[in-house]
């Protein structure tokens, strides 16, 4: 009997451990997170969807950025840093955007990059929802693999917190699995990411490839953010979001680093989901702390400019088209993400000197202008929203009964 | 530290070296290793409750030497009166105010007590430790063998509620076979694990989806309704089962035998039965120091199904301080109370028929069983009272549908096949302790020679098989555990 056991225990060891190491191994080989250096660096990466709290931080370490780009999905699909760096003439750009950030996740990226590269100029993505107080870090962000804690001290060994999940996980083996399956073949839906960061919007694409899936993704976006508290439903502005948002002022001005902020384009459909769920006053206050902010960095010595998206104008006053399947080609994917060549356009605007600077839709808030500015904004919205009853009724629409 | 947590296995591996290393050198310092271990696992989570728990130890021990030796009641009313004291404060206190807010509309102000981890169960095992002190059936041991008692931790967190006449023994002796403990210990927590993070958490998404619906005002259809509930019925069966499980398996690996804690629960065919099944530790204790105390059934039978009713509603209250758990928990005593009725009413006939086949009575009592069940189960997980009503009410057509569109998730067919799976599982798979009854995995001779009729008949047995089919499911087991999850019974 005694030996029986010996051996049944030996033998359960023995499968549980090749069952691990042979798991961990294809983990390892396949390295969908870029974490061990084992695949190929220039391979793009799909399907790591859920994942890329987990791969940026890694292709951040890889890039050590001079560029960065940063802020939520619109500024990952928006910003490409190969254009940051022509615009720029120097490099290597990265865009550590992640996609439904709170400004927390945002801030700790931008943390992580500083700590792993030498970040010059960051361009940096605002949106109003990131500053809802309902709204947590993902599951898949962790503060332990970047290499900055939030105390700010250094974390060499933060990679060391990922091991058990890139090596012995069955989301790994999933995205192993993905990895395989796209890998040099590629499926036109679904969205890939380079080495740099860039996000090739392959899903948005195929939704918004027509006039009718343009109009369907509007719809179910402006559903989403007013129903959903993480959003707009019940929004209450974070307490500590403006502090994240000033510690990142507060860091880029120590570092002499060139700040762009901007407040993302959003279609005037999604201004009027503001209005209606009754945020446009909250959306102004938490313009002007933004402006605030910036002004505070800016007379403590950073060379920081502010731009705002975010308000009516030729970008954003989208006309919804007919309902068929014609190709759209417009700005928007949805309510709220713009075509790259929009955010190459909205770079060049920002990032551009002097004569060279061409007309994107942005407005620069300065002290003098600032008032003046979003009370022509409110008003100019009041008045397109007035004018377009189409667009009322699409919104009222897109909402379930109990939220008209 | 999550017994389904990477953290913890690495925790559970130094503390197994340490614990076998020291055993070679001194049985009491391998106690004293041990005692430590569960201290920094206990104080893991909030170290400050690490003092809660050992002022508790400190005390009830103190208190049981005396009531020992002065046979004392008032000694023992304080001893229990400081127990429940605790709970009260640290579980109730803020149930309590906002009843007596609402009944005398006064306006005192709810305090917000995060509740320690535990509390519950390591209240209960000492309240029964003072108890039979007092009887005179708790005999004199030494503080380390005590602290083990209490702290020992694979069943500190979440039970079994274990007897100091079946654990105090054991610790006392050194435990030798190692080669069968760690085997049968090791098979045990793979089984648990899976339970846990695979089953239970495959099938939790469901009834989240559900239950978080309704919370923020949809009213489910009757299908929406009922794969909800009956998800949440699988749910918390895999998951407490499965974390019952692994602290049995993880006792073993230090030689300890628990006490059965499950059998089964959901081939009971009636729900007498069901509660001799389901968490079987909490019933003895509600039995043996509750309603027993109360007169149990010595003094006619008004008196004791007001007996039941009145353990049944303070079981329920012991889950969590809230009107959805007391509602819980009177359901069951209505429930035991019509089944004694019957009983009574049926007299010797009670489980038989002239008309049906034995099979068809059996699976007959298991669904209504069930149904009743699944019915309670539903105000278990409600957040509120207008929810678990919502809920119901869909489930039984009487809801008045808005124009909502239907949850996504719940109108696949993958969560039926996920419910009826489950099901399967659990009607017809041995369950742990009959799977490995050969090599009695728990302390109960009893429960270990029982067989449910249809229940497929495999044994395990130390093969290469067995071997290769514990690794398989220990391998998916930690793929999954990427994806953590807290247990349910950990709230109580």
């Amino acid at each position: 009997m005694r030996q029986h056991l010996r051996r049944y225990l030996f033998s359960l060891l023995a499968a549980l451990t090749l069952l691990c190491a042979a798991a961990a191994g294809v983990s390892w080989a396949v390295d969908p997170y870029r974490i061990f250096h084992t695949a190929a660096e220039r391979e793009p990466v799909e399907g790591i969807g859920p994942f890329t709290r987990i791969t940026k931080p890694y292709m951040a370490r890889n890039i050590a950025p001079r560029i960065l780009l940063a802020g939520s999905s619109r500024a990952e699909y928006a910003l490409v840093p190969s254009e940051a760096e022509r615009l720029l003439g120097e490099g290597p750009a990265f865009n550590a955007a992640l996609s439904g950030p709170n400004i927390y996740e945002v801030r700790r990226m931008i943390d992580h990059a500083n700590g792993v590269g030498n970040v010059r100029t960051l361009v940096l993505g605002l949106d109003f929802y990131m500053f809802n107080a309902q709204l947590a870090p993902q599951d898949a962000f962790s503060d332990a693999r970047l290499a900055v804690t939030p105390e700010g001290t250094g974390n060499r060994l933060g990679w060391l917190s990922d091991l058990p999940l890139a090596l012995l996980s069955i989301d790994t083996l999933e995205a192993v699995r993905k990895a395989l399956k796209y890998r040099g073949r590629g499926d036109p839906c679904q969205d890939i990411w380079y080495r740099d960061g860039t996000r090739l919007p392959g899903l948005l694409e195929c939704e918004a490839a027509t006039n009718r899936g343009f109009r369907d993704s509007t719809s179910s976006t402006l559903k989403f953010y007013l129903t959903s508290k993480t959003l707009y439903k019940d929004y209450r502005m974070a307490p500590n979001g403006l502090a994240d948002a000033a510690h990142i002022l507060e860091e880029a001005a120590a570092r002499g680093q060139r700040v762009v902020l901007y407040f993302s384009p959003v279609q005037a459909l999604h201004l009027g989901a503001i209005d209606k769920a009754g945020l446009w006053p909250l959306f102004e206050t938490w313009k002007k702390e933004i402006f605030r902010l910036a002004e505070r960095a800016r007379k403590e010595g950073a060379d920081i400019a502010l731009w705002d998206y975010a308000h009516l104008s030729p970008l954003t006053a989208v006309t919804l088209p007919p309902e068929n399947e014609e190709p759209w080609q417009g700005a928007f994917y949805d309510s709220h993400h713009v075509r790259p060549e929009v955010g190459k356009r909205m770079m060049a605007e920002m990032l551009a000197a002097g004569e060279e600077r061409p007309e994107a839709g942005g407005v620069r808030l300065i002290a003098s202008n600032l008032d003046d500015e979003l009370a022509h904004q409110r008003a100019a919205f009041l008045a397109w929203w007035q004018a377009h009853e189409e667009a009322r009724v699409f919104l009222n629409d897109a909402l379930p009964e109990e939220s008209r | 530290m999550l017994f389904n947590s990477h953290i913890f296995l690495v925790f559970l591996a130094v503390t197994l070296a340490g614990y076998l290393a020291a055993s070679r050198l001194d049985f009491r310092l391998a106690q004293l290793w041990l005692v430590a271990a569960s201290l920094f696992f206990y104080g893991w989570w909030e170290l400050s409750y690490v003092f809660l728990l050992a002022g508790s130890i400190a005390v009830n021990y103190l208190a049981a030497l005396f009531i020992r030796r002065a046979r004392s009641r008032v000694l023992l009313t304080g001893g229990i009166a400081f127990n429940l004291g605790l709970l009260g404060y640290y579980k109730y206190a803020g149930f309590l105010t906002e009843a007596v807010n609402a009944a005398a509309g006064t306006g005192f102000p709810v305090p917000h007590i995060v509740l320690p981890l535990a509390i519950s169960f390591f209240t209960f095992q000492q309240i029964a430790f003072l108890v039979d002190a007092a009887r005179g059936e708790a005999e004199n041991y030494r503080l380390i063998d005590y602290l083990l008692f209490v702290t020992f931790f694979p069943q500190l967190i979440a039970g079994p509620i274990v007897h100091h006449k079946e654990m105090l023994p054991q610790f006392t002796q050194h435990q030798r076979r190692l080669a069968r403990n760690l085997s049968i210990g090791l098979t045990i927590f793979a089984i648990g694990l899976f339970k846990k993070v695979v089953l239970a958490d495959e099938i939790a998404p469901y009834s989240d989806a559900l239950f978080g619906a309704v919370e923020g005002g949809y009213v489910p259809t009757m299908r929406e309704a009922w794969i909800g509930a009956l998800a949440y019925t699988l749910q918390i069966y895999f998951d407490f089962s499965g974390y019952s499980d692994m602290a049995v398996g993880l006792a073993r690996l230090f030689g300890i035998r628990l006490p059965v804690n499950f059998f089964s629960p959901y081939r009971a065919a009636s729900i007498i039965d069901f509660w001799r099944r389901w968490h079987i530790t909490l019933s003895r204790f509600l039995r043996d120091y509750l309603y027993i105390p109360l007169g149990g059934n010595r003094k006619g039978d008004m008196r004791r199904h007001t007996n039941l009713l009145i353990t049944m509603l303070l079981g329920g209250l012991w889950h969590g301080a809230g009107w959805t758990f007391v509602i819980w928990g009177g359901l069951h005593g209505a429930y035991l109370v019509c089944n004694h009725l019957w009983r009574q009413w049926r007299g010797p006939a009670a489980g038989t028929s002239a008309y049906l086949p034995s099979w068809a009575r059996l699976w007959a009592g298991r669904l209504i069983t069930l149904f009743f069940v699944v019915v309670a189960w539903v105000f278990f997980r409600a957040a509120s009272l207008d929810s678990a009503v919502t809920v119901l009410a869909a489930a039984f057509g009487q809801a008045e549908r808005g124009v909502l569109a239907p949850i996504d998730m719940l109108d696949s067919s993958r969560p039926l096949s996920l419910i009826a799976a489950g099901f399967a599982i659990c009607w017809f798979l041995p369950n742990t302790v009959q799977w490995m009854r050969r090599y009695h995995p728990v302390i109960d001779p009893s429960a270990v020679t029982r067989w449910d009729n249809g229940v497929l008949k495999v044994h395990w047995r130390a093969s290469l098989g067995w071997a290769l089919f514990t690794a398989l499911i220990g391998f998916v087991a930690l793929l999954h555990l990427s994806r953590v999850s807290p247990f349910l019974y950990f709230q109580f």
